[in-house]
């Protein structure tokens, strides 16, 4: 696109968003349960419970392959050295399992509006925080022993079901929440796409080589293998790869701005059930 | 606005021009590499401020830096055209975030549940 023909795009957009706004606000609930039906109505070949398996809910020539794939997970060993990560302990004799008693299986308490420290607690920001209160060094957010972690995790997890909850009598909740809708919603970078755009409006379609994804379904998988990297990575390092697709700047793993979006966005999944650790192309 | 700006730029970077030229080009500081330098740190102050809100595009920075690689090649030209580029993009980027910090869930979405 020219530079002109972008602003020009900009311009006529910024015009057409102001009137859909809708003059009452809808409540989380209503947008949950709206979100849901868009998809089910989207696609409503699909069961319910198959969404969790992403692109390949909807796409029957790419998940024979994916089949093919999960019989021999690539993300095993993520699993057991995560095991084996989660039964080793620091160095002042302490280990995970003081910090989660009730771990590993606790995938479904993630993410959490946390009252006391006013944010949106993710697991991996609870994984080292652990870490950090035992003295050791805080493990990077995109890939490696945390993602090894997080896949033993999400592996003894499996069968929760996704309940994010805003509480209603701490409106910090709700602006987090907030927040992570604007940022889903918002258009970004070079391309002025929005996650929206790709995940919702077009999902099913195939851009290059792929299908794009419904939204319903994004949350419940993680970590992830994926050929593409070769390696496991997380959801924010997804989060930051769709960011640079559209030529805008990444945000921080774990910064604000993607906690509050992975709230926003889990949130919109409520109900589905856990599957992590995935494979995808 | 953007033209305001910019003519400022400019007035001020030929007023440079027209102070250093009688000085010759034996100067190491050329009129273009200040005029390189001067965009460059304009791009830079376009792409911080489009980060403060969130906004910054994908390869802003990395164009600045090479902008800076070039000026000290001593290819102004070339540093100056990709630093004019970065600023726009920092510029874009800025009123993009700005224009998008409301930004909902779509109506064919939402009608749904009403
Ligand atoms: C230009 C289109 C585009 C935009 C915009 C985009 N994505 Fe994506 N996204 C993709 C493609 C392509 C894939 C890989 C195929 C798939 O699963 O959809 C993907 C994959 C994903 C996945 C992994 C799906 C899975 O099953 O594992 C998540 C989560 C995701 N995107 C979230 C986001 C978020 C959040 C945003 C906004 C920050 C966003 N995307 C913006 C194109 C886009």
């Amino acid at each position: 696109m020219t530079k002109h023909g972008f602003l020009l795009a900009t311009l006529v957009l910024a015009g057409a968003a102001l009137p859909i706004g809708p003059v009452t606000a809808a409540t989380p609930e209503e947008e949950q349960a709206a979100f849901q039906a868009y998809f089910k109505q989207r696609f409503p070949n699909v069961p319910e419970d198959e969404f969790k398996n992403g692109t390949y809910a909807i796409d029957p020539v790419t998940r024979e392959n994916w089949e093919a794939i999960e019989e021999f997970p690539p993300y095993e060993n993520a699993i057991s050295q995560g095991e084996t990560l989660w039964n080793t302990p620091f160095a002042d004799g302490q280990g995970y399992a003081d910090c989660f008693p009730d771990g590993p299986a606790i995938m479904g308490r993630y993410p959490h509006w946390d009252r006391e420290r006013g944010l949106v607690m993710t697991l991996p920001l609870a994984l080292n925080a652990c870490r950090t209160a035992h003295g050791e060094t805080p493990l990077k957010y995109k890939k490696g022993p945390i993602a090894d972690l997080l896949a033993y995790i999400a592996f003894e997890s499996r069968g929760q079901i996704t309940q994010v909850e805003i509480p209603e009598d701490d409106p910090r909740a709700l602006a987090a929440y907030e927040q992570g809708k604007r940022f889903y919603f918002a258009r970004r970078g070079q391309l002025n796409f929005a996650c929206g755009h790709c995940h919702l409006a077009t999902s099913g379609a195939r851009l290059r080589t792929e299908t794009l994804s419904p939204a319903y379904g994004h949350t419940t998988h993680w970590p992830v293998y994926r050929s593409d990297w070769g390696e496991m990575g997380t959801l924010h390092r997804r989060f930051a790869g769709c960011n640079e697709q559209v030529r805008a700047k990444a945000f921080e793993p774990q910064g604000e701005e993607y906690r509050n979006l992975e709230y926003f966005l889990t949130y919109m999944n409520n109900g589905l059930e856990l599957n992590g650790p995935g494979a995808r192309k | 606005m953007i033209t305001t700006k910019r003519g400022d730029g400019y007035g001020l970077a030929a007023g440079v021009l027209a102070a250093l030229l009688p000085l010759g080009a034996a100067w190491s500081e050329t009129p273009d590499r200040a005029q390189a330098l001067a965009g460059i740190e304009a791009a830079e102050a376009a792409r911080q401020r489009a980060d403060s809100v969130g906004g910054e595009w994908r390869d802003t920075a990395a164009m600045i830096a090479r902008a800076r690689e070039l000026a000290e090649a001593g290819r102004y030209p070339d540093a100056i055209e990709l630093a004019d580029q970065a600023k726009r993009q920092g510029e874009l980027g800025y009123d993009q975030a700005l224009g998008e910090q409301n930004a909902d869930f779509p109506a064919y979405v939402l009608d749904r549940s009403r």
